[in-house]
């Protein structure tokens, strides 16, 4: 495949006719006008340039098919398999109170939820946007609990946008499974975005596992009403270079956020979370826990923010950073931080960077486990929590083999 | 004389932690069926000795051996030991949290049963197995389903060690101040799963500060530890005597090692 150098890359992006054209145009001025974040953006100070400017050296997805979901006959489970395979395709099986948006819905969205945005450069979504043709919608109702898994799968040496937007109506209740997968080197930029009515509930799990010098883009944006529950769990492992950006609003506080994040890095692999949770109201609460595994020269980022403005009274907030380093060379930047304007609240946070402990491993040695088979209890229980948190209800035992291998060499 | 087979013999061990000499040469002759009890002031070696035969790898063996079975034991991984059936119930047991209980005694056993040429035991086999096991220390199913002794009272800890002992089946067993934090319910209870344990063919080694668990559990021998070494071996009675008196009457090496 050949590659293209920025700016040229911008030019060589087919033009969409579509949904997407107001904003296409748009989003490329900016890619232009700011170019690829240098080291001076606070956000990107620890992003290695080099990974990134290989993000984009790679033409466009060849294939600009209409997306198509396929119904499949049997719809008495409400649950709905989407996957984005290497003929960019979706397939979505579609079940009850699961329905697709159209496009005058998606526009309706996208017209009441970009403005709110914060005006910084996001290259995360100002790529999606210059790039995307693959955007789906659902619309989730009804109290019956539901389930939707999303694959998407790529070996291709292309960058792969996709979009994805859930409305999750009052009342409801889904559990989303996001396998996203990549190898070669391919480079997936993705944009989930989930707006939680009242009173509903979302459990979301991503399992994202990067092979080769395949790269991940992320960008989370989740809107959250009034007593509504959401918890993310979201593994990343294996990527050259990967890095989710979490956006989540509580729009009225009141409502319930957890959040989980399990990063597993070797050789030179550089993986990074971004997390803003924002408290637009009262009685907020929120429980975030980022960890990290990392070996050989792997480099860990964190940098987690949580804002409680004057009128996020009564919130409760705690977030904790938790490394475990199994190489001398592996490399952790954590910065977990609290804006606190509000001053009846509960909020906490901490890191912790640690190794596997010697007194540990030979207590399981003088049971008669090898030191191999401690490495391995040790470094899952490190991370079971959060792998026990992924949703695999809907494809228990692809995810589960997923998840068993997870922590293999 | 005696006929019984020797199980571990330490012959001249000396050696430390961190450069330090701990161990000024211990000598000790375990047999088949017999139960020894080693006493002595903290920071007499008690611990530095049970840690050198589990092959702990701080620690450093300058000189001496340790012969298990006619095996050198120091040329050993800690887990070959425990395989062929070194048992070290650990004084302070160490919390793993998030090693599920179960997960942790199965994939131990299975290593231990592979040596006995025993089949390997699935996850129900071993359920069941094990709650036999569990009477012996009158431990609830429950306890299974948490970390390693995560949370674990200290008394709880302890009686997690007994069942490692009894699932795994050793044939030599050093316990290191099994009976520290215990109430009497709980000693009793220990000591009652230590005494079913043992047999003609196994040999337990127990390292206390106290004869109250010697009430419970009648050693053959006792042995007296000062300064890295065994400097008096006696009966049962050496062991009152030395309850009466204190470790002071015994500063001084009066005696020469006896067998």
């Amino acid at each position: 495949m050949k590659e293209i150098c920025y700016p040229t890359w911008i030019d060589s992006i087919p033009v969409n006719s579509g949904l997407f054209s107001q904003t296409q145009i748009l989003a490329r001025e900016q890619l232009k006008t700011n170019g690829i974040p240098k080291k001076s953006f606070e956000a990107w100070r620890l992003t290695n340039s080099a990974l990134l400017t290989e993000f984009i050296k790679h033409p466009l997805c060849s294939n600009n098919q209409k997306l198509e979901l396929n119904n499949i006959a049997d719809s008495s489970k409400s649950s709905v398999k989407l996957s984005f395979n290497s003929e960019g395709r979706f397939e979505a099986n579609i079940g009850k109170g699961i329905e697709k948006l159209n496009e005058k819905e998606i526009n309706l969205y996208l017209s009441e939820n970009s403005t709110s945005r914060n005006n910084n450069y996001d290259f995360n979504k100002t790529i999606n946007e210059a790039s995307n043709n693959k955007l789906i919608g659902f619309r989730v109702k009804g109290k019956e609990k539901k389930s939707l898994e999303i694959a998407i799968q790529a070996s291709l040496n292309e960058l792969i946008p996709t979009r994805i937007i859930i409305i999750v109506e009052e009342g409801s209740n889904i559990d989303i499974l996001q396998i996203i997968e990549g190898s070669k080197s391919v480079s997936h930029s993705h944009i989930i975005e989930i707006h939680v009515g009242d009173s509903a509930t979302v459990k979301h799990g991503i399992v994202s596992i990067g092979k080769d010098s395949s790269k991940l883009l992320a960008s989370i944006f989740v809107k959250q009403k009034k007593h509504s529950t959401y918890s993310l769990s979201c593994i990343q492992k294996g990527w050259s270079m990967s890095r989710f950006e979490k956006e989540i609003v509580q729009l009225y506080g009141n409502a319930k956020t957890t959040l989980q994040g399990l990063q597993i890095a070797k050789q030179k692999q550089e993986l990074a979370t971004h997390s803003l949770v924002k408290f637009n109201g009262p009685n907020g609460y929120l429980e975030q826990i980022q960890k990290s595994i990392l070996d050989d020269e792997s480099h860990s980022i964190f940098q987690g923010m949580i804002e409680v403005p004057k009128i996020a009274q009564k919130t409760e907030a705690s977030q904790l950073s938790k490394n475990l380093l199994l190489s001398s060379k592996a490399k952790v930047d954590t910065s977990p931080q609290l804006k606190i304007i509000a001053d009846d609240v509960k909020c906490n946070h901490g890191a912790t960077i640690s190794q596997l402990s010697n007194e540990e491993i030979f207590y399981l040695q003088s049971r008669g486990i090898n030191t191999k088979q401690a490495n391995e209890l040790l470094i899952n229980a490190f991370c079971t929590d959060i792998i026990n948190n992924v949703p695999i209800e809907v494809n228990q035992s692809a995810c589960q083999t997923y998840l068993a291998n997870l922590t293999e060499k | 004389m005696n006929q019984k087979k020797i199980i571990l013999e330490i012959k001249d061990l000396c050696g430390g932690i961190e450069g330090k000499d701990i161990l000024n040469g211990v000598n000790l002759k375990v047999c088949e069926g017999e139960i020894h009890a080693l006493m002595g002031r903290n920071g007499s070696g008690k611990s530095t000795l049970s840690k050198m035969i589990a092959g702990h790898p701080e620690y450093t063996i300058t000189s001496g051996e340790i012969i298990f079975r006619d095996k050198d034991l120091t040329q050993l991984e800690p887990e070959e030991r425990a395989n062929i059936g070194v048992f070290l119930g650990f004084q302070y047991p160490i919390e793993i949290p998030g090693v599920k209980n179960i997960d942790f005694l199965r994939v131990a056993v299975n290593q231990r049963r592979k040596i006995l040429a025993k089949s390997e035991l699935d996850t129900i086999e071993f359920e069941e197995w094990i709650e036999e096991k569990l009477k012996i220390v009158k431990m609830q199913t429950d306890f299974l389903e948490r970390g390693v002794n995560e949370g674990f009272s200290g008394g709880e800890k302890k009686r997690n060690e007994i069942l490692q002992m009894a699932l795994l089946e050793p044939e030599v067993s050093i316990l290191d101040e099994t009976d520290s934090g215990l109430d009497i319910d709980a000693l009793r209870i220990v000591a009652a799963g230590i005494n079913k344990l043992h047999s003609n063919e196994r040999a337990t080694v127990l390292i206390t500060h106290y004869q109250r668990l010697l009430n419970e559990i009648k050693p053959d021998f006792v042995h007296i530890m000062k300064n890295g070494e065994i400097i008096k071996t006696g009966g049962k009675e050496l062991a009152i005597e030395l309850e009466q008196k204190g470790y002071e009457t015994f500063q001084n090496p009066l005696n020469e090692n006896t067998e």
